[in-house]
C-alpha cells in the first residue's frame, strides 16, 4: 500500500488486518490461574506497599544503629538518627500515598477519560517522587559522609552511585516533560 | 351425629434416623450448592474463552498500538485479559460488548504507572516483527502505528473505536464524553492524521 494514497477506507483496512496480523495465542484462561495473576498496576502497589512499610522498618531499625556504629562522631549521631527518620518517614508517607492513590484506579468501571487523567496524575506523581527523592537521598549522603571517620570508601561508593543516579534522574526528567507536554 | 375425634400419637422416631436424615439434607444442601458454583465457574470461564475468541483481535490491536516493544505489548494483553477476566464477574450487558471491551483494554493500558521501553527503534523492529502479514500490508501496518503513536492517549482510544466502526454514542460511553464532543474530537484526530500521513509522503 504507498503511503500516497491513504484514506479512511485504507487505514480501516490496515487497522482490521492488524488484528488478523497479530494472530496471538489465547492464554490459558483456568479461572484458578486468572484470579492469581497479577497486572502491572497491582505489581506496582505492591511494590508501593512494600516499600512504605520497609521504610517504617528501616526508620526505626537504622536510626538506632547510629547510636552504635563504631566510626560516627559522637556529635553526629542523634542528628544523623533524626534527619534519617524524617527522611524515611517521608519516603513512606509518600509511597503510601501513591499506593493509596493507584488503588482509586478502577479500569473495569471507570471511563477510559477518567484512567487517562488518574494515571496520567500518578505517573507525573511517581517521577515527581522519584525527582524529589534523588536529591533527598543525594544530601543526606554527603550529611553522613561528614560524619563518618572513614570517608574515602563513601565518597567512593557516593561519586559511582551518584553518576548513574544522576543518569536515572535525566532520564526520569525526559519522562517527565514527555508527560507534561 | 357421632362426633369423630381424631387423636394424634406421635410415632417416636429414633435419634440415630432422626440424625442421619439432617444429615443427608446438609450433604445433599452441601452437594447441590458445591455444584452450583462448579457450573457458575464452568460457565463464567466458558463465556470468557468465547468473548477472548471472538475478541482476540480487538484486544491485540489495542494493545500492539499502546506499545514500544514486545514485551510491552505481551504485559499489556497480559494486563487487558487478567482485567476482562475480572470483570467477567460484574459485566452483565448495559454497554455492548466490543463497547466493554474497549473501554476495559484501553484502560489496562492507560493504567500501566511505568516507564516506556529507552531503545525505541530496536523495540519497534522487534514489535512489527510480530506481524505475519505479506510484505504490503506489513508497511500499511506499520505505517498506521506510527501516525497513531504521534497522538495523544485518549485521542488514540478514540480514533481506535471510531476505525472499529463504533457509534460515537458507544465512543461516548466508552470514553465518559457526549456525542457532540466525540464528533469534534475525531474531526480534529482526523485533522492532525492527515498531516501525518502528508509528513510521511514527503519523507
Amino acid at each position: 500500500m504507498n503511503s500516497k494514497n491513504w484514506d479512511i477506507e485504507q487505514m480501516r483496512k490496515a487497522w482490521l488486518e492488524m488484528g488478523k496480523a497479530l494472530g496471538m495465542e489465547i492464554p490459558p484462561s483456568d479461572p484458578g490461574n486468572m484470579n492469581k495473576m497479577r497486572t502491572s498496576l497491582d505489581r506496582i502497589r505492591d511494590r508501593y506497599r512494600l516499600g512504605c512499610d520497609w521504610s517504617i522498618v528501616g526508620a526505626i531499625v537504622f536510626a538506632a544503629f547510629f547510636f552504635f556504629m563504631p566510626s560516627l562522631k559522637d556529635e553526629y549521631r542523634l542528628p544523623l538518627a533524626i534527619t534519617y527518620v524524617m527522611v524515611m518517614l517521608a519516603n513512606a508517607y509518600a509511597l503510601y500515598r501513591l499506593w493509596r492513590g493507584t488503588g482509586k484506579i478502577n479500569p473495569l468501571t471507570m471511563s477510559i477519560t477518567r484512567v487517562s487523567s488518574m494515571a496520567k496524575y500518578y505517573k507525573k506523581c511517581h517521577l515527581l517522587y522519584i525527582l524529589i527523592g534523588f536529591p533527598v537521598a543525594a544530601l543526606w549522603i554527603v550529611f553522613f559522609m561528614f560524619a563518618t571517620d572513614r570517608s574515602e570508601s563513601i565518597i567512593i561508593g557516593s561519586i559511582v552511585g551518584g553518576i548513574f543516579g544522576l543518569y536515572g534522574l535525566w532520564q526520569t526528567m525526559k519522562d517527565y516533560r514527555n508527560l507534561s507536554e | 351425629m357421632t362426633s369423630n375425634t381424631l387423636t394424634y400419637t406421635p410415632i417416636a422416631i429414633p435419634l440415630e434416623l432422626r440424625i442421619r436424615f439432617l444429615w443427608n439434607r446438609v450433604v445433599r444442601f452441601a452437594s447441590l450448592s458445591e455444584d452450583k458454583e462448579a457450573n457458575a465457574a464452568y460457565a463464567l470461564e466458558h463465556e470468557f474463552k468465547e468473548l477472548i475468541d471472538m475478541e482476540n483481535a480487538t484486544i491485540s490491536r489495542i494493545c500492539f498500538s499502546y506499545s514500544g516493544s514486545v514485551a510491552e505489548f505481551e504485559d499489556l494483553r497480559q494486563d487487558a485479559l487478567i482485567n476482562i477476566w475480572r470483570g467477567m464477574h460484574g459485566f452483565r450487558g448495559g454497554s455492548s460488548t466490543k463497547t466493554w471491551i474497549y473501554r476495559v483494554t484501553v484502560n489496562s493500558c492507560l493504567s500501566t504507572i511505568r516507564k516506556q521501553s529507552r531503545h525505541q527503534h530496536e523495540s519497534l523492529d522487534a514489535l512489527f516483527g510480530l506481524i505475519d502479514s505479506d510484505d504490503s500490508d506489513k508497511e500499511a501496518i506499520e505505517q498506521l502505528h506510527r501516525v497513531i503513536n504521534t497522538l495523544a492517549q485518549e485521542e488514540k482510544a478514540i480514533i481506535m473505536m471510531w476505525l472499529d466502526e463504533l457509534s460515537y454514542d458507544e465512543i461516548g460511553t466508552a470514553m465518559g464524553l457526549n456525542r457532540n464532543t466525540i464528533a469534534t474530537r475525531i474531526r480534529r484526530i482526523k485533522e492532525k492524521i492527515t498531516k501525518e500521513f502528508r509528513k510521511e509522503e514527503l519523507i
